[in-house]
């Protein structure tokens, strides 16, 4: 990315880039409460946190979010504007996004609700609004809660793609609680469960990994 | 001259260029490697060099 032709020209002549190690500044990553990698927190020059980008992005998609957000277009602020006057479950669930991913729970939770009652209860919307309130979960550390979440989530969704997914993290959930058992088992129940799902093979590792821990370097 | 007017003048001579380095490289600590973007390495860094409407990108990366 910061490799690109374009990003270098747009960090050397139109904004400044900081680039922060989240696992060693543990204190501004606090801060800014981000809560996964890679995240790029936009900031005006009196250190406004303005909005933020999650994830990898194209660099030209990269840049020109940047620019949009520089422009009060996309962000956080911009999108409770437009909520004030439209009814939309689209824009509802972005706004839940972009409050989760500022791990403001309790406003993001809201939103998500907002989301689901709007429609049917498990139409796709909803899924992603589950989704995301289980994913919110775990991100925040509580894990039971986010299992729980998950496992009811498969339960709802029966023969879905959200299912699927459900089913894939709550193996993840198991993981990070460092549930050996209950990861190994999740994992091999998700591989005889969707043999041709694209995470099959991510299980499989997962399993191999489990069963061989590198060995940790004190 | 004066003794005082002397001091006056080679304190100057000697603060002034100082000062006018401090302004010009004081606040520019970005790191500069060959084929990437300029970076900073903290955020105040980088808002004491951000210009008026100056935005800053903070991009918090593991290498985990």
């Amino acid at each position: 990315m910061f490799t690109d032709t374009e990003v270098i020209e747009f960090f050397t002549n139109e904004m400044l880039l900081v680039k922060l190690n989240g696992n060693e500044d543990t204190l501004t990553k606090a801060e800014y409460r981000v809560s996964g990698y890679p995240t790029t927190v936009l900031l005006n020059s009196e250190g406004r946190d303005i909005d933020r980008i999650i994830g990898y992005r194209p660099p030209g998609e990269y840049t020109q979010t940047l620019v949009d957000y520089s422009n009060g277009i996309g962000t956080l602020d911009d999108l409770l504007r437009r909520a004030g006057s439209e009814e939309d479950r689209n824009l509802y669930y972005e706004i839940a996004e972009k409050y989760k991913y500022r791990s403001s729970l309790v406003e993001a939770e809201n939103w998500f609700d907002r989301v689901i009652e709007a429609g049917e209860p498990t139409d796709s919307l909803s899924g992603m609004s589950r989704l995301g309130k289980a994913d919110m979960y775990q991100r925040a550390g509580d894990y039971r809660r986010s299992l729980e979440s998950f496992v009811k989530m498969a339960e709802d969704f029966k023969g879905t793609i959200y299912e699927e997914t459900a089913d894939i993290y709550t193996a993840i959930v198991y993981n990070r609680m460092e549930d050996t058992t209950g990861a190994m088992a999740a994992f091999q129940k998700f591989m005889e469960k969707y043999p041709e799902s694209e995470d099959a093979e991510y299980a499989r590792e997962q399993i191999e990994r489990l069963q061989n821990p590198p060995e940790r370097v004190e | 001259m004066t003794r005082s007017a002397t001091l006056t003048i080679l304190t100057l001579a000697v603060f002034l260029p100082l000062a006018f380095m401090f302004a010009c490289t004081g606040t520019d600590t970005a790191t500069r490697l060959e084929g990437k973007a300029p970076f900073y390495t903290t955020v105040d860094d980088a808002l004491a060099a951000a210009g008026e409407g100056q935005y800053i990108a903070v991009e918090f990366y593991s290498d985990w």
